[in-house]
């Protein structure tokens, strides 16, 4: 039976555009309310057909899909809301080599990978890997899930005692293995080397290990780290570097080695952090860094240690995209992202606030998050899907229209999603004035 | 229920969310000037909000300023006295 009574249920109905994600995190009895409040908020939001989230895909993250809502309702869209960067997750060579691995390996991998799950599969991505980014002294660690790889590496790396400092900008992933590792915690302003050297030099006395966590691209805001600043700082303060490159290991960089090959610094960063839904189009991560970091992290990353392997067939057809990426073809898909993201900005720039961002993560801000389920009602069935995000994730009234543009979007699809982008400002009020 | 009372309840769900602050919290200041997250501030509210049995609905959190600002709410849904 609903704990919900009836004061609150008449709120909500009222309130619909105010409750956001943070507001069913309160638990304040030993009832289940909030759950059964967010449940019946989604089953309004149903009702009043506004639920865009959990729409199902019946084929591949390609540019142009069509998607099912949750109350049945058919939409074909643009899609700029996967982070299929360069459109390897659907590529013929890929599902083969998934297919392969599958057909040779099973399904599962049935084991933790320091017990009996390495498959040689794992061995070859790995191997790939090292050869991709270069540096033969380093090896890969890997996880089933980008989540894992910084809640494992971080609470591994850093013990209570500890220091980890962190970009406010950071991913909650970032936060959530810092506050699991029991270490001390502190933010630095985004992308601020005076406030980060401020911090620095107050903690780092040469007996308490200190680890900085930044990211290379910043997806709530789509802008570049400053990883070569960090690592100068790093190194001037005896202090360690972790890199997240989730939005941007294969795409940044001429080699597609990220943004610390983009600024120089490869050799330097510490702890290199890699996200496989995103490029790579599978799933899970891994991390790159110095062989003995990576021995101590298969061990004692417990989430590592303690999940099954990641598994075969999504293994073997990441190393297939490790392999392309290296290849001319590649870098020519790395090419094309960066002149789609352009244009695609530059029919947006002037007209709507597109801040400062000028990677592949492409931010509209809209501000209030009173508009969120309207307008992305509106932009979906107007045929664009994107990813919206709102407080807690970013500040209060920041709320933007998150777009991952890809190697793949053709001008005309950029062209139409810009179209729809000004027609919402126009009907939301945030065209710029 | 006295502020202060209700302000070390808060100031103990502030240290559990961000370790290291020491005690004697400045009321004027904001959760995320002691370097509290936005969701490290859903946990401190709801830990406050259950330590001293007093339920804010939920609405009435969102416009909060600063720490004396939910010692405000506070005092302000606390269980009135006969």
């Amino acid at each position: 039976m609903s704990t919900v009574d009836e004061t609150s249920s008449k709120h909500l109905r009222d309130n619909l555009d105010k409750y956001t994600y943070d507001m069913f995190m309160m638990n304040m009895s030993s009832e289940l309310e909030e759950m059964d409040l967010f449940s019946e908020w989604v089953g309004i939001l149903n009702e009043k057909n506004l639920y865009t989230f959990e729409a199902v895909r019946s084929s591949a993250q390609k540019t142009e899909i069509d998607l099912v809502r949750q109350n049945g309702d058919n939409v074909h869209i643009i899609n700029l809301s996967s982070y299929n960067y360069l459109g390897f997750s659907y590529h013929p060579d890929v599902i083969k080599a998934a297919q392969d691995a599958v057909g040779r390996y099973g399904l599962g991998a049935s084991s933790s990978p320091v017990i009996s799950g390495t498959y040689l599969v794992h061995k070859q991505l790995e191997e790939g890997l090292v050869k991709f980014f270069g540096l033969p002294d380093r090896g890969v660690s890997l996880f089933t899930a980008g989540y894992s790889v910084n809640l494992g590496a971080i609470s591994a790396f850093i013990k209570p005692g500890n220091h980890v400092v962190m970009d406010e900008a950071s991913h909650m992933s970032i936060v959530e293995g810092a506050k699991l590792s029991g270490g001390d915690m502190t933010y630095f302003k985004h992308n601020d080397m005076a406030h980060l050297e401020e911090i620095l030099k107050k903690i780092c006395d040469g007996f308490t290990r200190v680890l900085i966590c930044i990211e290379g691209v910043y997806s709530g805001d789509g802008d570049y780290g400053n990883v070569k600043g960090v690592v100068e700082l790093a190194k001037k303060y005896n202090a360690y570097t972790l890199v997240d490159e989730a939005h941007s290991a294969l795409v940044a960089g001429e080699n597609g080695r990220g943004v610390s090959e983009m600024q120089g610094v490869l050799d330097q960063v510490d702890m290199y952090v890699m996200t496989f839904s995103k490029a790579f189009g599978g799933v899970g991560g891994g991390v790159y860094a110095k062989k003995e970091i990576i021995q101590y992290l298969n061990w004692y990353a417990r989430c590592r240690m303690f999940s099954c392997a990641l598994d075969p067939a999504v293994t073997g057809g990441m190393a297939k995209a490790v392999e392309l990426a290296g290849t001319a073809m590649g870098k020519e898909r790395r090419i094309r992202i960066k002149s789609n993201a352009n244009y695609f900005r530059s029919l947006l720039e002037g007209k709507v606030n597109v801040g400062g961002n000028d990677s592949w993560v492409v931010i509209v801000n809209f501000g209030d998050e009173s508009k969120t389920l309207h307008l992305n009602d509106f932009l979906q069935r107007a045929g664009l899907d994107t990813s919206i995000i709102q407080f807690p994730a970013v500040p209060k009234g920041e709320a933007r229209i998150r777009m991952f543009v890809t190697s793949e979007h053709t001008e005309e699809q950029l062209k139409k999603a810009a179209d729809i982008i000004l027609a919402a400002a126009d009907k939301f009020d945030f065209l710029k004035k | 229920m006295e502020r202060e009372e209700i302000l070390k309840v808060i100031e103990k769900h502030l240290a559990k969310s961000v370790p290291g602050i020491a005690a004697g919290i400045d009321p004027d200041k904001k959760f995320s000037d002691y370097g509290a997250n936005s969701l490290d501030i859903v946990e401190i509210v709801s830990g406050a909000m259950r330590e001293l049995k007093i339920k804010i609905p939920r609405t009435e959190l969102s416009d909060i300023a600063n720490i004396s600002g939910l010692v405000d709410k506070f005092e302000a849904f606390a269980p009135k006295v006969a």
